[in-house]
């Protein structure tokens, strides 16, 4: 296994699935010239791994978590969970949006329980279900609330309440705390830790902050302009320690320093020309609804 | 606002500015309603009357509710259903619904029926287009959170796609409803001999003001009455309306 930032060893593997990207490419077919999102990506999730994908706007990110989430398919390559192809969305593989994404016709508990009662769970298995993941995300007095009653950290706890309680293989997170004040976001950070740190499911999430991809992960994908390509992977491991003062750790040179050295991959190649190319079909744009949805 | 109307139309009565026979005094009008609504006029007592039009409209909301609603599903799910029923739905709705009426009384003859096919063919068209507008403006994350949790299709459609569908399926109840409502009045001007809409009509025959005054303002606080209660409606079951 490779060497981590500090050169201590990635701790014992988790429980999650293991995920292999194969020469995975994706272009968008829409009604004007076909865009080239991603440019054929090689790469494999060990169980319990959590990976932060950064790179700019439009570079293709929530295209390749879609892919993942078997939203879209792929132009060319294959996906596959446990040795078995991605063809379709599935139980194993829990999606958080960027907008919570909750169900207002249903109270949080209800909503935190969809995926165990559509998949058959019974009345007094998804009580349970909902008490105990609300407990977790710090929600227990909010089960029989509506949704829109909570405020936005609120909400996305909920969301990822609801993902956990269907106990996926893998998470996938799209910028989850993306719309969210700074000290929520924070707070959202180390919830997403201990849980993490309990559960060691795999975890792909992406961000465009630097520091929250070093914070998080135990390994940060850079991802380059569109088309999108892989420019760096790399191990860290601020994410694995145990609990101890978040602002210590950010502020430590050891964390600085790799921080820097993303944000220089992401930032620094052809920083004139980033920013002045419109980016159709980008991942902030809405790709058109998948097909198989 | 309504005592500067009553006022105003006292003040036009004190002041003789127009013939009793266009505006009656409102103290007339007043008791001419209480009157109607012991005393049979054409057949009927005023409360008979405004039933015999809110049953015409309920019945024919009612099948279009029954119809149109799964039609406008249908239409957002698939493709070919949508190809099929909207050019039928386009020929109807901008078509008055009066000028069809004299092929649905030779077609039904003079009763109810006939009636009761006008005003559902007023009434289907805005079922259908909202509710498959409902269908197909459903934010796609809420279906891929749904299918990314282990829902299959049906479920997908049973428990989500049709409750978020339901802000739009309920205006599109509301613009019916309202447009039945109006559609049942000139329904009722040609070819019955009952309902609020006949009333008014012979009375201005028998140029009988009051009676046309009090016609008209019990169908217009009936139509407010008949929204008031749809929008309460729609607020309990669609409370996250503006909010969600």
């Amino acid at each position: 296994m490779t060497r981590t930032v500090d050169g201590s060893p990635l701790p014992a593997a988790g429980s999650g699935s293991r995920l292999v990207i194969e020469g995975v490419a994706y272009t968008y077919r829409g009604n004007g010239a076909p865009v080239e999102a991603l440019r054929p990506i090689d790469l494999v999730f060990e169980p319990g791994e959590f990976i932060c994908c950064i790179g700019p706007s439009g570079c293709g990110k929530t295209t390749l978590l879609q892919l993942l989430a078997g939203f879209l398919h792929p132009t060319s390559g294959r996906i596959m969970v446990d040795g078995r192809v991605v063809t379709s969305p599935g139980a194993e593989r829990g999606v958080v949006f960027q907008q919570p994404a909750l169900y207002p016709w249903l109270n949080v508990a209800d909503n935190v329980t969809f995926g165990p009662r559509m998949r058959g769970a019974g009345r007094r298995e998804a009580k349970e279900l909902a008490e105990q993941y609300l407990r977790l995300v710090g929600l227990h007095d909010f089960g029989h609330r509506a949704p829109y009653e909570l405020s936005g950290g609120m909400q996305q706890r909920a969301a990822i309440a609801r993902v956990l309680a269907n106990e996926p293989q893998i998470m996938l997170m799209d910028e989850p705390f993306g719309a969210l004040d700074a000290l929520t976001r924070e707070n959202l950070q180390e919830e997403l830790l201990s849980i993490w740190r309990a559960t060691r499911r795999t975890v792909f999430f992406i961000t465009h902050n630097a520091e929250e991809a070093v914070y998080l992960g135990t390994r940060v994908l850079v991802m380059s302009t569109r088309p999108g390509s892989v420019l760096a992977d790399r191990q860290v491991r601020f994410g694995l320690q145990a609990a101890g003062d978040p602002r210590a750790v950010r502020a430590s040179r050891a964390f600085i320093e790799v921080r820097e050295e993303l944000m220089d991959l992401v930032y620094r190649p052809d920083l004139e020309t980033k920013w002045a190319e419109p980016s159709p079909g980008g991942d902030d744009a809405d790709p058109a609804l998948p097909a198989n949805l | 606002m309504l005592a500067v109307v009553v006022i105003g139309w006292q003040a036009i009565r004190t002041f003789d500015l127009a013939p009793e026979l266009f505006v009656p005094a409102p103290g007339r009008v007043l008791e001419r309603f209480l009157v109607f609504l012991v005393e049979p006029y054409q057949g009927y007592t005023l409360p008979v009357h405004l039933a015999i039009t809110m049953a015409r409209v309920l019945v024919a909301f009612a099948l279009a509710a029954v119809t149109g609603i799964p039609l406008g599903l249908a239409a957002g799910m698939w493709g070919p259903v949508h190809v099929i029923s909207e050019p039928i739905v386009n020929f109807i709705r901008p078509l008055p619904p009066l000028a069809y009426l004299a092929l649905l009384l030779i077609w039904l003859g003079f009763g109810e029926p006939s009636k009761i096919a006008l005003l559902y063919l007023a009434a289907v068209p805005p079922l259908i287009i909202n509710t498959r507008a409902g269908v197909l403006n459903v934010r796609w994350e809420l279906l891929g959170a749904a299918r990314a949790l282990g829902a299959r299709d049906r479920q997908v459609f049973l428990h989500v796609v049709l409750p978020a569908s339901l802000p739009f399926i309920f205006s599109g109840a509301r613009i019916s409803l309202a447009f039945t409502y109006t559609t049942v009045v000139a329904a009722e001007l040609v070819a019955t001999s009952s309902g609020m809409g006949f009333v008014t009509l012979i009375a201005s025959e028998q140029l009988r003001s009051d009676t046309i005054f009090v016609g008209i303002i019990v169908m217009g606080v009936t139509g407010m009455l008949l929204d008031a209660i749809a929008a309460r409606t729609e607020r309990r079951f669609v409370p996250w309306i503006g909010r969600a």
